[in-house]
């Protein structure tokens, strides 16, 4: 015998929804879904801009979503009876009641006082936590009840824990981004971008390092493109597997993990002695840098391509080269710009490689490349380091700003190619 | 028969992939404008043998061979044979519809590039007569700028076939062709084969026992790396001499 709920003006709500296909109960689990989730986003947002909603919301909010989850165990006991699935339920809803209670309660100081940053640093951090995971875990739950507590219904709470890791993924850099415009977008102005660097930076612009970044930029490509895909041409092409090519396939990884600080230590010690201080060295060093990353995706694009294709090719009388100009480069040149535009990207970013190879803070125009130049990496971590002794921090964040544009840019420009040129085989 | 002319003749020819040996003492000879079936069950060195016709097992790795193969009487693995050459005179057609990624004009124009023919009237000229012998004008005619990814898989095929023939070869291997496709689309490769014979030598690798009865003058059954029976189809396929062929084609085995 099932017990069938009820409860007060149930029979006018009906009614409103009923043309919709609508039920109370239906209602009260999407307005619970929907609480959560914007529980969870409000945990986000607060990690996000470093604030805490209040003690008195805070408990409001809580409290409920709490009554709520009172009504939807009350539900799916009496009109569902389901006995044993409540148990989760009612552990939930305990806890945000004990939650409700406690947290606002979390003394707001913790002794970080003496290291001059806000008291209440750590009760907002632990309170986005605790919004986050209860929105999480409260969504996925009212999902229950709405379908019934069938197989459906934990398909709806998977992937709905599997949409919010993605939020997850996508938050840091939400961060950074939303920070960096907040603080940097003001001080993006003509001047900044056309002028040059006035009074240690706090006034003036970045129009030299702006024009040294695609300098190295170019010339990184210059070195490390045509090396590097001729190199993955050779290795996945020409060279037969031994041991030679699988020593120098754990060399290029190796050259990957190599830190740019000592890329940059050891252009310091082999190119400057030579070149000087300038931009021959910078790009032979992020060349260098840069070169692994190519090699890489290039064989990667290289491998992409079937070698039923290739058999085709040697089936019509085709060379080895005619095969790898005509029939393998052809598609897989897609690859190798995404992967090799992907590597420059990381190229205009570095800054260690360049401290002691190319980058002085003001440089007067290059003439050859044999002059120091100004770059914005560069010029970013002189700034960050003036912050305090001159009033640069609108120009750190505009150069910030500007700098990640600029790596987002290529990177935009790597999916742009990937996407519009992808061959299917 | 008057016009029996040999063009393809192995010599105890053996092969090996690493340690596994893969031919065994094949001696088969190829008679020119017949169609040549080889059956037997699957890793019997079928594939295998086809593709030391034209030397593309050059291409693999650790690929060991003892033994000669002539064409015309000269051993195409000899010290002065090139198989770029060879392939020029052999051509292949794929299991898997291989087209390249280009347009089917690029496709069947390839060939005759890489061989120098640069002129784009005798071009022109050479990819609708290819494509037409493979019967698939009618179907192409009007896209022939539009990528071959595009065509359906027996279109493919016929396109790899036409791709075949536009360098002009003497002898057309056939790994397997109609795998990949439907009845339709292997009835359609089927009548082609049988036109493709008047110009050209066609050795055709098949598993299915019904296609090479149907197509072919000639097959040879091949079992574990050996050939155990070679000869005109009509005998192999009524009357086997020997009793594992027999076993194979009446399906007691395989």
């Amino acid at each position: 015998m099932k017990l069938r709920g009820s409860f007060f003006g149930k029979e006018i709500l009906k009614n409103i929804f009923k043309k919709r296909n609508f039920t109370v109960e239906k209602t009260f689990c999407y307005i619970a879904i929907s609480l959560s989730s914007f529980c969870a986003l409000l945990g986000f947002f607060s990690m996000a801009f470093s604030f805490y909603i209040g003690d008195v919301a805070l408990r409001i909010f809580l409290l409920f979503i709490g009554l709520l989850f009172c009504y939807l165990i009350y539900y799916s006991f009496t009109t569902l009876g389901k006995r044993k699935e409540i148990i989760g339920f009612t552990i939930f809803t305990f806890v945000v009641f004990i939650l409700a209670y406690f947290l606002p309660l979390l003394p707001p100081e913790y002794g970080l006082q003496q290291y001059d940053v806000d008291a209440s640093v750590l009760k907002f951090i632990i309170v986005s936590i605790v919004f986050i995971i209860v929105g999480i875990i409260g969504a996925s739950f009212a999902m229950k009840p709405l379908f019934k507590f069938t197989t459906k219904s934990n398909q709806f709470s998977a992937y709905f824990i599997l949409t919010f890791s993605l939020v997850f993924i996508l938050y840091p850099l939400f961060v950074i981004l939303s920070n960096l415009i907040v603080n940097g977008s003001g001080g993006i102005t003509l001047n900044f971008l056309t002028e040059n660097v006035l009074k240690h930076g706090a006034e003036g612009g970045v129009s030299y390092a702006i024009v040294g970044t695609f300098i190295v930029i170019i010339g990184t490509a210059l070195i490390a493109i045509p090396l590097g895909v001729a190199s993955a041409i050779y290795l996945h092409e020409y060279a037969k597997s031994g041991p030679i090519v699988r020593l120098i396939r754990i060399a290029t990884d190796i050259l990957q993990g190599v830190p740019s600080i000592v890329f940059g230590l050891f252009g310091f010690a082999v190119f400057v002695p030579i070149f000087g201080i300038c931009i021959l060295s910078g790009i032979l060093v992020m060349g260098f840098m840069t070169l692994p990353i190519i090699i890489r995706s290039s064989e990667e694009a290289l491998m992409c391509v079937p070698r039923s294709l290739r058999e085709g090719s040697y089936a019509l009388g085709a060379t080895k080269w005619q095969t790898i100009r005509r029939v393998v480069i052809p598609p897989a040149i897609p690859g190798i710009l995404t992967g090799s535009v992907l590597g420059l990207g990381r190229a205009a970013g570095e800054t260690a490689p360049i401290i002691f190879t190319a980058s002085i803070f003001i440089a007067p125009p290059p003439t050859s490349i044999f002059s120091p130049i100004q770059s914005l990496s560069y010029h970013l971590y002189i700034l960050t380091k003036y912050i305090g002794a001159y009033p640069v921090d609108q120009n750190a964040w505009a150069t910030a700003l500007l700098l990640m544009s600029i790596v987002l840019g290529m990177n935009a420009i790597a999916i742009i190619i990937r996407e519009k040129y992808r061959v299917e085989f | 028969m008057t016009t029996k002319k040999e063009i393809i003749k192995t010599d105890n020819l053996n092969l090996w992939y690493g340690e596994k040996q893969a031919l065994v003492d094949i001696n088969i000879s190829i008679l020119s404008n017949k169609i040549t079936a080889l059956i037997g069950p699957s890793g019997c060195g079928k594939s295998t043998l086809i593709r030391c016709f034209n030397r593309m097992n050059d291409v693999i790795d650790k690929c060991k061979i003892k033994g000669n193969v002539y064409f015309h009487d000269k051993d195409i693995y000899g010290p002065d044979a090139d198989a770029v050459e060879i392939r020029k005179k052999i051509g292949m057609v794929f299991q898997k519809p291989n087209p390249f990624p280009k347009s089917i004009y690029e496709n069947i124009a390839y060939g005759p590039r890489l061989h120098g023919i640069k002129d784009k009237k005798k071009l022109d000229e050479l990819v609708e007569k290819s494509i037409k012998v493979a019967a698939l004008w009618d179907e192409v005619k009007d896209r022939l700028d539009e990528s071959a990814m595009g065509l359906s898989g027996g279109q493919q095929q016929r396109l790899c076939i036409a791709r075949s023939l536009a360098i002009q070869p003497e002898v057309i291997l056939m790994d397997e062709p109609c795998s990949a496709l439907d009845p339709i689309a292997t009835a359609k490769i089927e009548d082609l084969m049988n036109e493709l014979k008047r110009r050209y030598t066609v050795i055709i690798v098949t598993h299915n026992m019904q296609q090479a009865a149907r197509v072919s003058d000639f097959a040879a059954y091949m079992y574990l790396g050996k050939m155990i029976e070679y000869g005109e189809t009509k005998q192999i396929f009524e009357n086997p001499n020997e009793e594992l062929t027999e076993n194979y084609i009446t399906g007691r085995f395989g």
